[in-house]
């Protein structure tokens, strides 16, 4: 990389401007310089507000309570298994783990070096999922963690699996179908999902 | 590089409802069930528009090539630590891209300069520019920036095997939080062919067999941590070293490649017969 042009210290530079402003001159720029679009600006953010987010993996999980036969090849194969539901995964950037809750053993995602997320499925992560706070206790106090900040309080003989998300392979976790909804259909599953669940800092089915 | 980014373990960040590191608007979630989109909460992944456009600049810096994504996380890893911890979320992606496109000469510095303060004074204005194929473009350039080339090979782990982390502290780019590194782990999966991040953060496209790999909750904390936790991480092979069988002064750095479970494969007492 040249050192030609970085005469601006980027710090110096984001100490002295807030955030929106830099990113409006970079979209200026980028612009000008035929790199980016008014129309491409607009189609990337209405993916990310309209087209992918948490119902993705509500219908995910729905559909593996009630099928399961779709629950094995969602367990063995999870990008399959995703895309049937015609849910728009690109294997390029990004591979799914599905871990499955028992109750016995309860899954929980991080990502300790950034922000790493199945956002094919659940969309773009929670403020809190980015925070050092979470992001630093998921991996030495998870137990505390989920009591202190989640409401949640997990048997001490319910074994906790984190998964530190360190590669493109993005981890959801596959809660319990919650007991009484026997006589539910999937459509009525689908609400019962929560995001939390997915992510494991939310346990549903005791 | 051991930097600020690599909190795993880190104490004192404080709740994630109260501690005020990131400004963002719903920072403050202490009960899961209120401000689930699934359950009555907003799904909001921007909360201003800013925050979406610097999405799209991540998609037009990746899409263009002008950058992959690990030379994009470790942009962010550079950035200062105060303001690393002190700066909303999308105002670390501004300043990783702002540092890329600079260093890669995409934009002129002083432009860039003039045309930020020109913003934050109320006097900028973004350009309509029209380009409809642009998009798909983008996408399949982001797709690039996230795979590197390279033949496979077989790997030299194979699941239930011991390894130790290796004890490496690089300058650049890595994957391997330091919380795992010096610690012994076990060989849950082979996950296949993945870009070695810390190469290709750097110009160097190469790729490795990655492995799932667990460890006790004891291993990484001490006695006094929770024995019913376990972290799973993926680690790239070159980040991993075979656990000697007990006996054995050092481990034999040309086994494992494919003589099963002959020789390293475990560390307890009756392994090693």
């Amino acid at each position: 990389m040249s050192e030609g042009s970085a005469t601006i210290d980027v710090e110096d530079h984001a100490r002295e401007y807030d955030p929106e402003a830099r990113a409006r001159a970079l979209q200026s720029l980028l612009i000008e310089k035929g790199l980016l679009s008014t129309d491409a600006v607009d189609r990337i953010i209405a993916t990310y507000e309209e087209d992918v987010g948490p119902l993705n993996g509500a219908r995910v999980v729905a559909r593996a309570w009630s099928d399961p036969e779709y629950r094995d090849r969602l367990l063995d194969d999870a990008l399959g298994a995703i895309t049937e539901l015609d849910i728009d995964v690109d294997e390029d950037t990004m591979e799914i783990e599905v871990v499955e809750n028992t109750p016995t053993d309860h899954h929980l995602v991080v990502c300790t070096l950034c922000s790493c997320y199945p956002w094919a499925v659940l969309g773009l992560p929670p403020t809190w999922y980015k925070t050092p706070a979470y992001r630093s206790r998921a991996v030495k106090d998870p137990r505390g963690l989920l009591r202190g900040e989640f409401d949640l309080e997990l048997d001490e003989e319910i074994e906790i699996h984190v998964h530190d998300s360190t590669s493109e392979l993005r981890y959801m976790v596959l809660p319990q179908r919650p007991p009484g909804t026997e006589d539910l259909s999937e459509a009525e599953l689908v609400d019962r999902v929560t995001r939390n669940a997915m992510i494991g800092v939310d346990r549903l089915g005791e | 590089m051991d930097g600020i980014h690599d909190v795993g373990g880190m104490d004192g960040f404080g709740s994630l409802a109260v501690d005020g590191h990131d400004a963002d608007i719903d920072t403050g979630t202490d009960d899961g069930e209120s401000t689930d989109p699934l359950s009555g909460g907003a799904y909001e992944p921007f909360h201003e528009r800013w925050e979406g456009v610097t999405y799209s600049l991540f998609v037009a810096t990746l899409g263009n090539g002008v950058a992959n994504i690990d030379e994009f996380r470790h942009s962010i890893e550079r950035m200062d630590p105060d303001r690393y911890l002190t700066a909303r979320y999308y105002d670390r992606w501004v300043t990783g891209l702002s540092r890329l496109l600079l260093e890669t000469d995409t934009i002129d510095a002083e432009d860039f300069w003039v045309r930020t303060a020109a913003f934050a004074a109320g006097e900028g204005s973004v350009p309509e520019r029209e380009e409809p194929g642009l998009v798909g473009d983008l996408a399949a350039g982001v797709a690039d920036a996230y795979g590197s080339e390279g033949e496979p090979r077989e790997p030299r782990f194979e699941a239930g095997e011991a390894v130790r982390i290796e004890n490496v502290h690089p300058e650049g780019h890595t994957r391997c939080p330091g919380y795992v590194r010096r610690t012994q782990g076990t060989i849950e999966a082979h996950r296949g062919m993945f870009t070695l991040p810390d190469a290709s953060a750097h110009g160097e496209p190469a790729v490795e067999p990655l492995y799932e790999v667990a460890f006790g909750a004891q291993e990484l904390w001490g006695e006094e941590a929770d024995p019913n936790v376990a972290v799973t991480l993926d680690l790239w092979e070159s980040y991993l070293v075979p656990v000697a069988p007990e006996g054995d002064a050092e481990p034999n750095e040309e086994a494992g490649t494919d003589d099963g479970d002959e020789g390293n494969d475990t560390d307890s007492p009756e392994g090693t017969g």
